[in-house]
């Protein structure tokens, strides 16, 4: 149950520094801003998780609305900021019947810097890798309660730790298609003598041009494009009071078909995430499935 | 009211062509053509097309995501920095290739080389033959256009020159032509 709203966070975090740049949905990107470059990314992710193995029937519904802040410090150097807004809803049964409970507001602030360490330019293509490092901050409230006391901590909308974020992503793109790879780790600390264990995030994006089918021989133009992803999640177990949790953490791999469009100054795009791999230890609820939708603008 | 008689028609036609004329000695280069790589994405020309205008001056920009080329303009009476130019382009996260421009100006002898140089502000460059770039000896050309050329100086006519910017340490910037053009006066 607790590693219930860490894998929330997750999600949120593996869509939201995310791809800010370039134009995988779900998947960080070797790519970063031009210098002086503002985008802003606005994030729809609804997640629904369910199949509890127990009979409190518990089912959680998490509306997050991450907004990204990306500023290009030099042509390699980015900031990033995002602000999730997050609305959860844990239904469960227990011996009264069947009752929700709720909790709504601001999650934690993620800041990170990103650096392109490599760069080769082709004609009409380019391949480049950037590191990724920084942190998440406790701004959400990780005590709120309701009639029935404490909200479990995967009501909470923070982990009430900073956590320090590491990451590289590659990106092979051209005209055509694009190739992205990333690989981040989450070093989750202690709050409350509690601490979610860490977090390893892969992904692998494929995306192909399908409008316009043949380009333009002069001229921008407004581009088409499918998005395959396979995004993957590796969760330590989390620690209480020092004790290893058995109904925590695992491993989560999702396939996300999504569609796009890119313009000179937006992009606006939405995939849809399916688990393919649950192997989550102990008695924890899977998740269905993740809608996404998200605009960026550029400035 | 007045009414515009023969002679001042007349007057103003001639107006009209001596502003059309300076206008043509104005545009020294007439136009800017930028083969820059690692353009691959529509969101990613935004960055291209500003850092062109905020840091090279640059106007009338035209992206062609196709061919990777930025087509611009200079405003009037701007001179060609060179080096502006692949700062911009650095800043927009790209890579230069190269720099073709058409060049409108007076044929001149610098440093025992032939160039073309703008009336308005002394921008020059040096003029070679892609054939004979690998010689060491400097910039050279080709014995008929080294003749034409030569001719073009002597008569100080006014040329329009196609090329391909290339640089070189202790030297003006070149132009590897292309075309060569002679314009009446």
């Amino acid at each position: 149950m607790r590693a219930l709203a860490f894998l929330v966070s997750v999600a949120v975090l593996l869509g939201v520094p995310a791809s800010a740049f370039g134009v995988a949905i779900n998947s960080d990107v070797g790519l970063t801003p031009f210098k002086g470059q503002w985008i802003v990314r606005s994030q729809l992710r609804y997640t629904k998780k369910a199949d509890d193995p127990t009979t409190r029937d518990r089912q959680l519904e998490v509306l997050a609305l991450p907004q990204t802040l990306v500023y290009g410090v030099t042509e390699k150097a980015a900031v990033i900021v995002t602000v999730p807004f997050l609305n959860k809803e844990l239904d469960e049964t227990d011996a009264q019947g069947r009752f929700s409970r709720k909790d709504a507001g601001l999650g934690d602030v993620v800041l990170l810097g990103k650096y392109r360490i490599y760069t080769r330019d082709f004609p009409a293509a380019t391949s480049r890798l950037a590191l990724v490092a920084g942190t998440d901050l406790p701004t959400g409230q990780s005590g709120d309660a309701d009639a029935r006391g404490k909200l479990p901590r995967d009501l909470q909308l923070s982990s009430g730790s900073a956590d320090p974020i590491v990451g590289a992503a590659y990106t092979w793109q051209s005209l055509g298609d694009e190739w992205d790879v990333s690989l981040t780790y989450q070093f989750n600390t202690t709050a409350n003598k509690f601490e979610f264990g860490d977090v390893l995030t892969y992904t692998l994006a494929y995306q192909r041009r399908i409008w316009p089918v043949k380009l333009p021989e002069r001229g921008l133009y407004a581009q088409w494009n499918i998005v395959l992803e396979a995004n993957g999640q590796w969760e330590q177990k989390a620690k209480d009071h020092a004790s290893r949790l058995d109904n925590t953490g695992g491993h989560l791999l999702f396939l996300s078909p999504g569609l796009q469009v890119a313009t000179k100054y937006f992009v606006i795009e939405s995939s849809i995430q399916f688990p393919v791999l649950q192997n989550l230890n102990g008695n924890q609820l899977e998740p269905d499935f993740v809608v996404v939708g998200s605009i960026r603008v550029t400035f | 009211m007045h009414r515009i008689t023969g002679y001042r028609w007349l007057v103003l036609v001639l107006l009209a062509g001596m502003l059309g004329a300076a206008r043509d000695l104005a545009a020294e280069i007439e136009g800017i053509q930028l083969q820059v790589d690692g353009l691959s994405c529509p969101f990613c020309a935004l960055g291209l097309d500003k850092r062109l205008k905020e840091r090279a001056g640059l106007e009338q920009i035209q992206i062609h995501m196709k061919q990777g080329v930025a087509e611009a303009s200079l405003p009037p009476g701007q001179g060609l920095d060179v080096g502006k130019l692949r700062m911009a382009i650095q800043e927009a996260g790209f890579t230069l290739r190269a720099i073709s421009l058409t060049v409108v100006g007076t044929i001149i002898q610098d440093g025992g080389y032939l160039a073309i140089e703008s009336r308005r502000d002394g921008t020059k460059f040096l003029l070679f033959d892609a054939e004979h770039r690998e010689t060491g000896d400097g910039p050279v050309l080709n014995k008929t256009r080294q003749d034409q050329l030569e001719q073009a100086h002597r008569t100080a006519k006014l040329m329009r020159i196609k090329g391909v910017v290339h640089e070189h340490a202790g030297l003006s910037p070149a132009l590897m032509v292309e075309v060569i053009e002679e314009l009446s006066e």
